[in-house]
């Protein structure tokens, strides 16, 4: 045979291991990774407990084709001690927007606002999106957290300091002093953004309210991209590309070992029987895809009875679960601002005096539409209890009204199944049995239930099949009182509710052009005094925004910030006067 | 080494898409997120002459379910004697017969004529309770084609030494158009006349564009054809 020259041997080499290593790691070269990044635009940086946080988030993400992008995405503000507020967050076009309200007991200090999608938590928890607020209690005249600096004052955070870099826009103000309760405009012009459109989000804020940490500005996101590379993690969480989805692993209770090949079954409290179900895989994780059907419902997960060779457990994945400990400034570094502070306080006080509000929430895109994932549509047996005289129990039920039901008490052991509708033999094996809508493992404690106590039983005696899953007939009891009877429910569940995403909100300050009297009773001290979550800027046309002054003086900063239709970050502040 | 070299490049054009799977991003949904299908386990044998389906074997298809949820790729049958829609359960092999109300469509794929059927639960009148009709035609107006099959008598048949009685089935096709506004006409028969009985309106202009492009409406095709031709003319004159 012919020997090979010695390069001819390296090069055939060298393209075998660059076209074996193409196939190992294929999705990289074949299919880049997807790269998610969430940013947030906030009103101001300092607030008052009482008060209402607006924000608008950004998704910027490598993908191109819009089912290859989250839809969904989290927002959460934690204290050093843990989560206190949590959002979730449709996105729509890459975009959400809302309001948080910062609860009256919120002690003073600094907060930290984090967001992220289920994507993201692939990543490392650095690369999520993290921006320090500082919240003061209302009632902290004191204000003692905010001691004297020991050495010179971090400006890096202090308004004033260096502007961050802007880009792509251009403010233009008629007048750059303003009167109290005026109305004004202002103009924002695209001045060569990359891309053809941009979406922003516009604050105009008295200047004391911000802190100069601009994520926005060009450069600053270089160091949290380059910090997003994938984690070699267990568990993979999956992109919520249409509905939101629930994760977790199913674990030995003795010693926390993965439990693979568990079907784990999911249903809410209902008047119709429902049942999701899923297999744990290989190291015992699952997901649940979930629609707006399950929103704000308890959901009572449990692993299928008769599977495990050991206890389990469920673990769910809570997504505000964080590793990485919070990252605020000192206190200190307000050291000049305490007076602004306080009077931020009293301004609070006086609108929750007159009970003065600019929030108001969007009713569109909350309803509810998504049918229950049904597993019957129709019973053959349906009994209603209050057509017939009360009865004591579900024994006497069965053997009164019931026919097709047998059921057996013999010795202690209670049995029982159903005959088949159509050709009256006994179905084989024990019926499921749902309480509520709900999967019930064991039914005996419900035996118990008189009629006066239950609305209605459905009955399909049918062997039947859900997926993989099968059922030698079905029983369904709807109780008068779901809550009390589900809180007796036998068997291993855990419960927890899937949040629906939090409402859009308008900003609505007073309009001058349309109050005749000039000086009405209601006070308007607001410090923000225009905040618009989404104004889509194209083809650089200038946009006209209106905005109305308050009674409080002072410098005010117009900041616009947001992205293009290329995923670039644009930023720019203005500042203006209020005599 | 020359033999050995174009295997590794086929080992390699052979194994990299699989090791491209392997380290698939994650993107796509586990199998778990599929809807579930559900129905009654049955044994639909039928002594007749003639089949109760309205195909002979089982092809895939899809269910779209009451939800809006798509099932992709399961083995069917429609049962045009009892209008179910049976389900081959892949690991038992269990004929199941989907729950009718939990579903609004089904399509099935006919590999062999490369040919895809395109079902819709469809309600033709107040008093009905709904059926699964085969879509011939949609745009603004519909028609569609309700694969009955009727016992149409009964025949015997010797079993042993006994004689069993054994039901005659037909294929008994109703055809249905849907107009623009979603009332459903029955056509009783297939033919020139019902077809007109269904633009009482547009009787005479109807008569007149099937004699202008000769469509006898004497098999579903020239029906099909026939209705092609009248949604045009109706979309041109409204």
């Amino acid at each position: 045979m012919k020997q090979l020259p010695i390069f001819r041997k390296s090069l055939v080499c060298i393209v075998f291991g660059f076209l074996f290593s193409a196939g190992l790691f294929g999705q990289s070269l074949l299919e880049p990774e997807i790269k998610e990044h969430i940013y947030v635009h906030t009103d101001r940086d300092l607030f008052v407990a009482g008060e209402y946080m607006y924000f608008s988030m950004y998704l910027f993400s490598s993908a191109t084709q819009p089912e290859q992008k989250s839809k969904y995405a989290y927002l959460a503000l934690r204290s050093a001690s843990g989560v206190v507020e949590r959002l979730t967050l449709k996105l729509g076009n890459g975009e959400a927007n809302g309001a948080i309200y910062l609860h009256d007991t919120l002690s003073t200090g600094f907060y930290e606002l984090v967001g992220f999608t289920n994507w993201m938590r692939n990543g490392p928890e650095d690369a999520y999106f993290r921006k320090p607020v500082f919240i003061a209690n209302r009632f902290d005249d004191k204000l003692d957290i905010i001691t004297r600096p020991l050495h010179d004052v971090d400006s890096s955070l202090d308004a004033g300091t260096e502007k961050p870099q802007a880009n792509g826009l251009r403010i233009s103000v008629p007048s750059r002093e303003l009167g109290k309760r005026t109305n004004a405009s202002l103009v924002v012009e695209p001045t060569g953004i990359p891309g053809s459109k941009a979406d922003v989000s516009i604050s105009i804020a008295q200047s004391a309210t911000l802190l100069n940490n601009n994520e926005f500005a060009t450069g600053s996101l270089t160091t949290t991209q380059a910090g997003q590379q994938r984690q070699q993690r267990q568990q993979q969480y999956i992109m919520e590309t249409d509905n939101l989805i629930l994760s977790g692993q199913v674990v030995a209770a003795n010693d926390n070992s993965p439990q693979p090949e568990q079907t784990i079954l999911l249903s809410v409290p209902d008047t119709l029987p429902n049942l999701k179900y899923t297999l744990s895989n290989e190291e015992g994780y699952f997901h649940f895809l979930l629609n707006d059907y399950f929103y704000d419902k308890v959901l009572f997960l449990s692993v299928k009875p008769g599977e495990e060779t050991v206890p389990t457990n469920i673990i769910l994945s809570d997504k505000f679960d964080f590793t990485l400990p919070m990252s605020t400034p000192d206190p200190s570094v307000l050291w000049e601002k305490r007076d602004i502070i306080r009077q931020s306080q009293d301004m609070v006080r006086i609108q929750k005096t007159y009970g003065v509000s600019h929030m108001q929430k969007q009713e569109a895109g909350c309803s509810q539409n998504s049918p229950p994932p049904k597993i019957f549509s129709q019973a053959n047996i349906m009994i209603y209890s209050d057509h017939y005289i009360p009865l004591d129990d579900i024994y006497e039920m069965v053997r009164e009204i019931i026919p097709a039901w047998r059921l057996r008490r013999s010795g202690g052991v209670i049995s029982h199944n159903l005959t088949n509708v159509t050709t009256r033999a006994s179905l084989p094996g024990q019926p499921v049995f749902f309480l509520d809508g709900i999967f019930a493992h064991d039914p005996v404690p419900y035996f118990d239930l008189s009629s006066p106590e239950i609305y209605k039983i459905e009955i399909l005696n049918k062997e039947w099949m859900h997926g993989e899953l099968y059922f030698p007939g079905i029983i369904h009891i709807v109780s008068h009182q779901a809550e009390v009877n589900l809180e007796k429910i036998n068997g291993k569940y855990v419960r927890t509710v899937l949040e629906s995403p939090a409402p859009l909100v308008d900003f609505s300050p007073p309009d001058y052009d349309r109050i005749t009297d000039n000086q009405p009773h209601m006070p308007d001290i607001r410090q923000l005094i225009h905040w618009q979550p989404s104004l889509r800027l194209q083809n650089g046309e200038p946009a006209q925004i209106h905005f109305s002054t308050s009674d409080i003086g002072g410098e005010y900063v117009i900041t616009i910030k947001g992205v293009t239709s290329t995923g670039e970050p644009i930023f720019q502040q203005e500042t203006i006067f209020v005599q | 080494m020359q033999k050995i070299k174009p295997l590794i490049l086929l080992a390699y054009f052979l194994f990299a898409p699989v090791f491209a799977v392997m380290a698939d991003s994650g993107t796509h949904s586990p199998d778990g997120f599929e809807p579930r299908l559900s129905g009654e386990i049955v044994n639909l044998t039928l002594q007749s002459r003639g089949s109760q389906y309205h195909h002979p074997e089982w092809l895939y298809g899809d269910i779209i379910l009451y939800s809006g949820e798509t099932v992709k790729n399961k083995q069917l049958r429609y049962n045009g004697f009892r209008d179910a829609l049976v389900w081959l359960h892949p690991d038992t092999q269990q004929h199941i017969m989907l729950d009718t109300d939990l579903i609004s469509g089904f399509s099935l794929y006919e590999q062999t004529l490369d040919r895809k059927m395109v079902f819709d639960r469809i309600t033709p009148g107040r008093q009905s309770q709904g059926m699964f009709a085969e879509r011939l035609f949609l745009n603004s107006i519909a028609l569609y084609a309700h694969r009955n099959i009727e016992q149409t008598g009964e025949a015997t048949q010797i079993s042993g030494n006994a004689l069993r009685p054994i039901a005659i089935l037909e294929a008994k096709p109703v055809y249905y158009i849907r107009d623009h506004e979603g009332t459903y006409i029955e056509l009783n028969r297939l033919n020139r006349r019902s077809l007109l009985a269904a633009f009482p309106e547009k009787r005479r202009e109807v008569r007149s564009l099937l004699r202008q492009h000769r469509i006898g409406v004497f098999n579903e095709a020239e029906l099909i054809q026939a209705i092609y031709v009248i949604e045009q003319f109706l979309s041109e004159n409204n």
